[in-house]
């Protein structure tokens, strides 16, 4: 019945479906940065994250990161000119190295520190692990790396906007090392890739109930690799966090499982074509069956006139 | 007289240069060897760029060091430090560049096979129709 729903409802608002989606991913991330790094007055207007969110909503996906590290570096510019020069300089290094290799997944980049901040990160390799391929941990380590980068920013805020007497040269290296020296994105990035292998890896293979072993495996295994590494890396993680987390990874895991298995999501398709006779304009619509307890049958005789729903 | 099996393989071979056909049949347009070769070429560019921006980075934080130690440094070993560090990663990352685009172009020319039959069925089609 609730997939019966859920199938009508996709079919019928399809339209609209994935550009509000863009549209509130879009303003959420642009809102959060303007939250957590808002430093530049002008840009920090609800307005202007409400416009470029809209322009997100009708654009591909992509643009959301490209907005964002826009928005990011100009922020970072008022606080810092070194340390919006080191953050342009990461963006273009990941954009070079990496992105180039999984561009269907960056928008991982975007979503990965968004879940940091709102103290859920498994959620992401959870559901890159379901969706993507192995690739998608590039992206998903991308995000680790820019949330903590971000992070050792807010963190410090008042040293890089006062650096004293300090060089130039001397501000870069303390930055740069106090980045490197960071575990907790080793430790995330090691976790988060084995989540999204692991998950991948038994999703694919020919057993019953592959998702459901994936899922569970994925969650229980990130957890176990986030708490021995904490150990062995000497580093403080809150354990009820963590359980948490994994626990609520697995539930979204299932939400999703439910969402990929129930809705049908070939569009509808508008596809215009020529011969030497005609031309087709054709609209191609996906076949809907309708499950049995929606069927009604109504039967009329003599004896008795009473409707009724097998 | 409209054949209506003839309109329902051409609004699939529609949908599909729409959808994925849309990235895949331009790369089968290409070469196996020119498609991984111009993308490794390119992923070559990319990863010199990356590595120039790290050690112009490493070298300005350190340029008062080696300013200092002028006469000490031996620049040549430096230059050959750095050469053969990029030498190792370049490697690296167009190994990782040849697995991948070999890959990402078999599996494009999977994909086109079906859309080469279905144009080949509709050319038949077409001849019989005449």
């Amino acid at each position: 019945m609730a997939r019966d729903t859920l199938r009508n409802f996709y079919s019928r608002y399809e339209i609209f479906i994935f550009p509000v989606i863009k549209f509130l991913l879009a303003l959420i991330t642009y809102l959060t940065i303007n939250s957590r790094i808002g430093y530049m007055e002008s840009l920090t207007s609800p307005v202007l994250s409400i416009m470029a969110a809209l322009i997100n909503a009708v654009l591909p996906p992509g643009l959301i990161i490209v907005f964002s590290a826009l928005f990011i570096v100009l922020h970072i510019y008022r606080l810092s000119l070194v340390c919006a020069a080191l953050t342009l300089m990461l963006f273009i290094i990941l954009f070079l190295a990496f992105f180039r290799f999984a561009p269907k997944n960056a928008i991982t980049v975007v979503l990965m520190p968004l879940s940091f901040v709102m103290h859920v990160p498994f959620l992401v390799p959870m559901c890159t692990g379901l969706v993507g391929n192995p690739l998608s941990s590039l992206s998903v380590s991308c995000g680790v790396v820019v949330y903590y980068f971000l992070k050792f920013i807010v963190d410090n805020e008042s040293v890089i906007r006062n650096p004293g007497d300090a060089t130039i040269a001397e501000q870069v290296t303390s930055i740069i090392g106090s980045i490197a020296r960071n575990k907790n994105i080793l430790l995330f990035i090691i976790a988060f890739s084995v989540i999204i292998i692991l998950v991948w890896l038994i999703r694919r293979l020919p057993v019953p109930h592959n998702w459901t072993i994936a899922i569970l495996a994925g969650g229980l295994v990130g957890l176990m690799a986030v708490l021995i590494g904490a150990i062995a890396m000497d580093l403080e993680v809150s354990v009820f966090s963590m359980i948490f987390n994994t626990i609520l990874a697995i539930a979204l895991g299932f939400v999703l499982q439910f969402f990929l298995f129930s809705v049908d999501f070939t569009r509808t398709e508008y596809v215009q074509f020529e011969d030497e006779e005609y031309y087709y304009y054709v609209r191609a619509v996906p076949k809907i069956s309708v499950s049995v307890s929606e069927r009604r049958v109504k039967r009329v005789s003599k004896a008795s006139k009473v409707s009724r729903t097998p | 007289m409209l054949d209506e099996k003839r309109v329902r393989l051409m609004t699939q071979m529609a949908s599909y240069e729409e959808t994925d056909g849309r990235k895949m049949i331009p790369v089968t347009t290409w070469f196996r060897s020119d498609y991984v070769g111009f993308n490794m070429v390119k992923s070559a560019l990319s990863i010199t760029i990356v590595y120039v921006l790290v050690v112009g980075t490493y070298i300005f934080c350190n340029v008062e060091k080696y300013i200092a130690d002028f006469y000490k440094t031996d620049f040549m070993s430096l230059l050959r430090r750095f050469l053969s560090i990029y030498a190792v990663v370049t490697i690296a990352y167009l190994l990782v560049a040849f697995l991948l685009y070999t890959y990402r172009y078999n599996k494009a020319r999977k994909s086109v096979r079906t859309y080469q039959r279905a144009l080949s069925l509709l050319l038949t089609m077409y001849h019989m129709n005449e």
